[in-house]
């Protein structure tokens, strides 16, 4: 129903995850690597694939296409890192992609909606690159709104 | 892109180091504390110390220990981890818990000084087995948390099922004999 848009320039780091593109805004991006040994360690969080070390830091790697509804059939040849908003941290995940990540700046535009009650709460904008509209993905929204659709439950300890 | 973000946090270090005694479980490598550990013995003569449980929905706990005075619920770590079925050899009992884990076997022991959190991407119940992570040889390893093997309304569970059948009250135990067979740490 809105209309309204807020404009503003920032830098976005664009990643090809299954047939369509998002966007990252780019203060969130850490870096690009070549894919690390991946480790394993048993787990029942569905979207992480294993972790690996950068920099002495043990980083998840996320399944996002899972988390967006992709399917993500491309071999990752990079992890990006990134980092989100944990609570009142800032943690960091390492994103598997292709390598046809691309720097760009311009407007980012609060997404419009028919029904607002559709949009996802992590798209936060979109994000206009050529002819295509990129949808901005708020990566710590995305994550915690699977956490809380999860049907894992932490349980109390007790022993 | 950046090389590093400005809301770096460092993991959490410890100021003194801690021994951890690391053991196989199905081919995965875990660490639990050295001081939380009471005694590690085999299984052989397991079933003459034993005594079945059979609560359908906890079935990682399918015997008590009995040591001493004292009894465990003994929990099979690959059933616990969702982990494929393996043949444990030994029995780590906790200490200050009622808690014994079969596990595969024993590694070594390890001096570790740095404990990361887990990342908070990992929102499943890994946030109660583990008290974090640490690297050994750029392997990482999970350091178990001694309390999360079993939840207290599994506990809550496993107590109802004793006071039912009355028969594993701490004092008319006697101690076996040759009970003092394990491996004392």
């Amino acid at each position: 129903m809105s209309g309204a848009t807020e404009t503003q320039l920032k830098s976005h780091v664009i990643v090809p995850i299954g047939s369509r593109r998002f966007s990252l805004a780019a203060d969130s991006v850490v870096e690009l690597i070549s894919i690390g040994k991946l480790q394993q360690f048993p787990h029942r969080t569905p979207w992480i694939s294993g972790v690996i070390v950068r920099r002495g830091r043990v980083v998840p790697v996320c399944d996002v296409g899972r988390l967006l509804g992709e399917r993500n059939d491309s071999i990752g040849r990079f992890h990006l890192i990134a980092e989100w908003q944990a609570g009142e941290t800032r943690d960091w995940c390492a994103i598997p992609v292709a390598g046809e990540c691309q720097l760009a700046s311009g407007e980012a535009a609060a997404q419009v909606d028919v029904n607002p009650e559709d949009q996802e709460p992590y798209i936060t904008g979109s994000f206009q690159v050529g002819e295509d509209r990129i949808q901005i993905v708020d990566l710590g929204k995305l994550l915690q709104a699977c956490q809380s659709s999860c049907e894992v439950r932490v349980p109390e300890s007790g022993s | 892109m950046k090389i590093v973000s400005s809301g770096f946090q460092p993991p959490r270090q410890h100021g003194r180091t801690e021994e951890v005694i690391l053991f196989a479980v199905a081919g995965h490598t875990f660490a639990i504390a050295a001081s939380a550990i009471e005694e590690i013995r085999s299984t052989d003569g397991f079933s003459s110390a034993t005594s079945e449980i059979a609560l359908r929905n906890i079935p990682k706990v399918l015997h008590r220990l009995r040591r001493g005075r004292k009894w465990y619920y003994v929990v099979n770590a690959c059933a616990h981890f969702d982990l494929p079925v393996s043949r444990p050899t030994l029995v780590l009992v906790l200490r200050r818990s009622c808690v014994a884990v079969l596990v595969d076997q024993i590694d070594r022991i390890e001096t570790i000084s740095r404990l990361m959190v887990i990342p908070r991407s990992f929102s499943g119940p890994e946030r109660v087995w583990y008290r974090g992570l640490t690297l050994i040889n750029d392997n990482v390893v999970p350091v178990l948390n001694p309390d999360g093997f079993l939840t207290q309304n599994e506990l809550a569970q496993l107590g109802a099922l004793d006071d039912r059948t009355g028969a594993f009250s701490e004092n008319d135990v006697l101690p076996l004999p040759g009970e003092a067979q394990g491996a004392l740490l």
